[in-house]
């Protein structure tokens, strides 16, 4: 459900019975129409005429205009689409369907994303179309701005921009200029010249003045619009009452006096009403639009009807008064007219304004108009007014992506009033999570908790209770804390049982993902499946997303990518089909598991085009973690291709955003993790070597939680402990992985320990239990179409591989796995020779029993003497004994032969 | 695999409750073309003195507290069509230091 859209900010101005006639400057608008300009920019401060010049302009300009009036609430970027998008629905009435759709709700795409689609849908519509944005210094943020000039770098020919604002906008307005793409109006076309003047006063106005007083009057005022409008108002009343003395001397009055010129005239205006009208104009003047009932109840008045009757008489008399729509409902006042009447009242009747303000916001509230409500409240310093509108606004205003208001309107508020009520701090705290701003959460959640009975059983209490439980899953999840969110997670469902599908899809997921790091892969199955059900039954698509997402990846893990990758397309379909828009952001997800499996399997090709689409997605979306994740694994990509640059690209963007602060610990420590991955595949050991220190100490501890998180740290680890040929540890630490994997029934993570400790017993030198290994790795990953987990480990797997070919045992289909593996290893890889650095086992003339116990006196730091001594051997035996021991170790030395030895694991 | 998908930031930050004490203030001169009434527009300009000067200008002039708090009284004076003529910033504490104003810097 969407708030409907004001249509009075879409009304296009009528032409005004006192309106300055500027032929000259319609036809050079005219021209840039002509000469295919991209942009029309008037600027000037106010009451030079902008609006008035733009709408005789409409009327002529031969093409359908779609007119938008801007104001400050228009700052927040979901809302000043939808409004663009609003506008030029006036002109196709079906425009931007699908993308209004996707603006309003709680996931949004990205901007860009949502342009290029609204750019398309323009160049589809085959009329020409002007967009017309009134008032566009009151848009002040910069992600707008950037909208906006990316609208007008790509917009179609049809399509002309017509901006009027008191400042120039950052807009890239010299490029612009430069090109021819602009027709620029400014202060000094817009100044009336003296020709003008005559010509407004007398024919216009009707007004009879002596040349002098004329040329006076367009001195005084230097051809300002405003001004002479309400000289020209002044003197129609002086004229009609008193005659052309009196206006002379009013004249002279006016060029005489160095008041400015809106003060002293619009003093004449107002001082010439009566009474009541001056009670009503300054009173009304808080009000950005007017109508009469509105009217009726800031004045308080006791008589019906009475505001509607008063603006109609406003506008008749021409009191910078400007209608709204057709049927003569809103008005506002002109803005300089507007701005004088306030500080009439600021400065006579100050204590007046907050009560003035308050009985708006009432109105607003009655009417259902809870945003303009929740505006005066504010401006009236009703607080806890304020507040309790803003509890009723946070709902529609999320799931309508207006978080920027809603955080706006809370930032207003004392700290201290937010804390202490529980609704309230709540719905901060849901803004704060959506806008991704999870520092300050937790604080407002023990606020809110504070508030409410535990054990309350209103809806209302355990609705809130829900939230706040959901809430809190989600902020421990995010801080590694599995149990806690667990429990929180089961909890928030219990409470939310009734509730939307919303909320539930995003716990089901919460639950399921808490499930998944505890180890207990089928429960959080069944939880996933459940998020997608209330996902497709009303939630939109973003649980379901994500759910998918996961319950994909822990197919993945378990070693069934191909039902990963049916999991991941049916994600894929989820997200596109849930607008015909731009797609849901989440979709970057999906294309990165997809990516993950298709790279599994060899398909480089398709896996880096899945991965291209995600980081765009996320690029879009602005999410950190995920380009991450898929710059790792594009750089996985590149290295399998052999473009080794390309993977050093690619990780080190990753990288950039570990060193810029903006993904968690948690996420830097993977990257870490791959980067030492790409350095041992581009046999780069000493640049791993930093890595893998701190990695160690880390190393210890086992359990489901830590196994599921961080078994690609701990895998990489065994990998560049075979890389450095120190096998003894590579084998221990992977057999202590592979128990928890195999427990856990991981087999995707077992295959790859099982690849590992293959490659830690070749090394050892234990060909056979190597080929037992491996064997049972590939009879794991044949049915499934794994690959590059074997790939990946280069030439020593081709070692292990052939040599498992020579052998004659072994079944048909496993033997031509081999095979088709061997040949996905790129031809240097095949021939080499296993690059393990003198793998112990494997040293050309092994140590013999003897010389090992001596190596191992060595070490332990005894002479020669001693070690004769110990071993009842005879001194020159001892010495013949080490240099055997040299020689095989090729070293010259007693300390570098304990250091070999440590290196290989021999003692 | 990514853990932590959430929605799209949006980059608002919440303004802290102001101190108690004072922050340190700079007196600003602002001058104008067109004469102004004090006991008309001083609380439309923010409590702001106005002085009216023989050469046609006005100069309203005191303390603010910060950027926005100028900005806005110089938002409002553009709004009202009048123009603006300079614009001057002093620390508190200094001899007149002309130039653009450069923000609220208790320099000692």
């Amino acid at each position: 459900m969407t708030t409907p859209l004001l249509t009075t900010k879409l009304f296009v101005p009528a032409r005004r019975a006192n309106r300055v006639p500027r032929p000259q400057l319609v036809e050079r608008l005219d021209d840039g129409l002509r000469l295919d300009r991209r942009l029309t920019l008037i600027s000037a401060p106010a009451g030079f005429g902008k609006t008035m010049l733009l709408s005789e302009w409409a009327v002529e300009a031969g093409r359908p205009i779609a007119w938008l009036n801007l104001d400050e609430g228009d700052n927040d970027p979901a809302r000043f689409w939808v409004y663009v998008i609003g506008a030029l629905r006036t002109v196709k009435p079906d425009f931007g369907e699908a993308a209004l759709q996707a603006i309003q709700s709680p996931q949004a795409p990205a901007l860009n994303a949502l342009l290029i689609h609204l750019i398309n849908e323009v160049a589809a519509v085959d009329q020409a179309v002007m967009l017309v944005l009134d008032d566009y210094h009151e848009i002040t943020v910069p992600v707008i701005h950037e909208g906006v000039s990316f609208l007008l770098e790509h917009c179609p020919p049809q399509f002309h921009l017509a901006i009027a604002t008191r400042a120039d906008p950052p807009l890239q307005l010299a490029r612009l200029r430069a090109l021819g793409q602009m027709t620029e109006i400014r202060q000094a076309d817009l100044r009336m010249s003296r020709a003008e003047v005559r010509s407004f006063l007398e024919r216009t106005m009707g007004l009879q003045l002596a040349a002098t007083d004329v040329a006076a009057l367009g001195r005084r005022t230097e051809g300002w619009v405003a001004g002479l409008q309400l000289a020209a108002l002044v003197l129609q009343g002086v004229a009609a009452a008193q005659g052309p003395d009196e206006i002379t001397r009013l004249v002279a009055d006016l060029t005489g006096t160095d008041r400015f010129v809106l003060d002293y005239l619009a003093e004449e205006v107002l001082r010439r009403q009566t009474e009541e009208d001056q009670h009503f104009l300054i009173h009304t003047s808080i009000l950005d639009r007017l109508c009469g009932s509105l009217c009726d109840a800031v004045l308080d008045s006791d008589r019906a009807g009475l505001g509607r009757e008063m603006l109609e008489k406003l506008e008749a008399a021409n009191l910078f008064i400007v209608p709204l729509d057709h049927q003569r409902r809103w008005y506002r006042y002109h803005r300089l007219f507007a701005d004088f009447l306030r500080s009439r009242l600021q400065q006579n009747h100050p204590e007046r304004i907050p009560g003035l303000h308050c009985r708006a916001a009432a109105w607003y509230e009655i009417t259902g108009q809870i945003a303009a409500a929740v505006e005066h409240a504010l401006a009236g310093r009703d607080l806890s007014l304020a507040a309790d509108l803003i509890e009723r606004a946070t709902q529609p205003a999320l799931m309508q992506g207006e978080v920027d208001t809603l955080l706006h309107w809370i930032a207003r508020l004392p700290d201290a009033l937010v804390r202490s009520r529980p609704g309230l701090s709540i719905c901060y705290a849901e803004a704060l999570v959506v806008a991704c701003q999870l520092d300050g959460v937790e604080r407002y959640l023990d606020d809110a908790e504070r508030g409410i009975d535990p054990h309350s059983a209103s809806p209302a209490a355990r609705r809130t209770l829900g939230q706040i439980a959901a809430m809190r899953a989600y902020l421990a999840f995010f801080t590694g804390d599995a149990a806690q969110a667990d429990e929180l997670s089961h909890r928030a469902d219990a409470l939310l049982a009734a509730e939307d599908p919303f909320l539930r899809s995003i716990t089901k997921w919460l639950i399921g993902l808490t499930q998944t790091l505890g180890g207990n892969a089928t429960l959080a199955q069944v939880s996933l499946a459940e998020s997608v059900r209330l996902s497709q039954a009303g939630g939109g698509p973003l649980a379901g997303i994500l759910s998918i997402y996961v319950y994909a990846y822990v197919e993945f893990l378990r070693g069934h990518p191909k039902q990963a990758e049916r999991m991941y397309r049916q994600g894929e379909q989820l997200a596109l089909a849930s607008c015909a828009g731009p797609a849901p952001p989440a979709l970057a997800l999906i294309y990165q598991g997809l990516g993950d499996v298709l790279r599994e399997w060899n398909d480089l090709e398709q896996a880096e085009s899945c991965l291209e689409r995600s980081v765009e997605l996320a690029q879009q979306w602005g999410n950190a973690e995920v380009l991450v994740d898929t710059y790792a694994l594009m750089a996985r990509v590149k290295q399998a291709q052999g473009h080794s640059d390309q993977a050093d690209q690619a990780i080190r963007r990753a990288w950039q955003f570990i060193e810029d602060g903006r993904v968690a610990q948690m996420t830097g420590r993977l990257v870490e993790a791959y980067w030492t991955r790409l350095r041992v595949a581009q046999g780069d050991i000493d640049g791993a070597l930093p890595w893998a220190q701190a990695e160690m100490s880390q190393a210890q501890g086992g359990g489901w939680t830590t196994l599921f998180l961080h078994w690609i740290e701990r895998a990489t680890l065994v990998r560049l402990l075979v890389a450095q040929g120190r096998c003894g540890a590579a084998l221990e630490m992977a057999e202590g992985l592979l128990k928890s994997a195999e427990a856990g029934d991981w087999m995707g993570i077992v295959i790859e320990l099982l690849t590992l400790q293959s490659l830690a017993l070749y090394g050892l030198g234990n060909a056979d239990a190597a080929l037992t290994a491996l064997q049972r790795a590939l009879r794991l990953g044949c049915a499934e179409g794994y690959v590059r987990v074997f790939v990946d480990c280069g030439a020593p797997v081709a070692g292990l591989l052939r040599e498992m070919l020579q052998r004659p045992a072994g079944d048909g289909a496993l033997r031509s796995y081999a095979r088709s593996l061997l040949a996905a290893l790129s031809p240097a890889e095949r021939t080499e020779l296993p690059h393990l650095p003198a793998p112990a086992g494997a040293l050309p003339e092994p140590l013999s029993e003897r010389e090992s116990e001596v190596l191992g006196l060595i070490a332990a730091g005894l002479t020669n003497r001693e070690i004769s001594e110990r071993l009842f051997i005879a001194y020159s035996t001892v010495k013949t004994h080490v240099n055997s021991i040299y020689r095989k170790l090729e070293v010259s030395s007693r300390v570098q032969a304990v250091t070999r030895a440590t290196e290989l694991d021999l003692v | 695999m990514t853990l932590h998908p959430v929605v799209r930031y949006a980059g608002v930050t919440r303004k802290e409750a102001p101190v108690t004490n004072t922050p340190p203030q700079t007196h600003v001169e602002i001058r104008v073309r067109g004469h102004v009434i004090p006991d008309q527009w001083t609380n439309w300009f923010g409590g702001l003195a106005i002085e009216n000067h023989s050469d046609g200008t006005a100069q309203l002039s005191g303390q603010v507290a910060d950027q926005s708090e100028l900005h806005g009284i110089l938002d409002r004076i553009r709004d009202l069509g009048l123009a603006l003529v300079s614009v001057r910033a002093t620390e508190p504490g200094d001899a007149c230091a002309s130039g653009v104003f450069e923000g609220t810097q208790v320099r000692r």
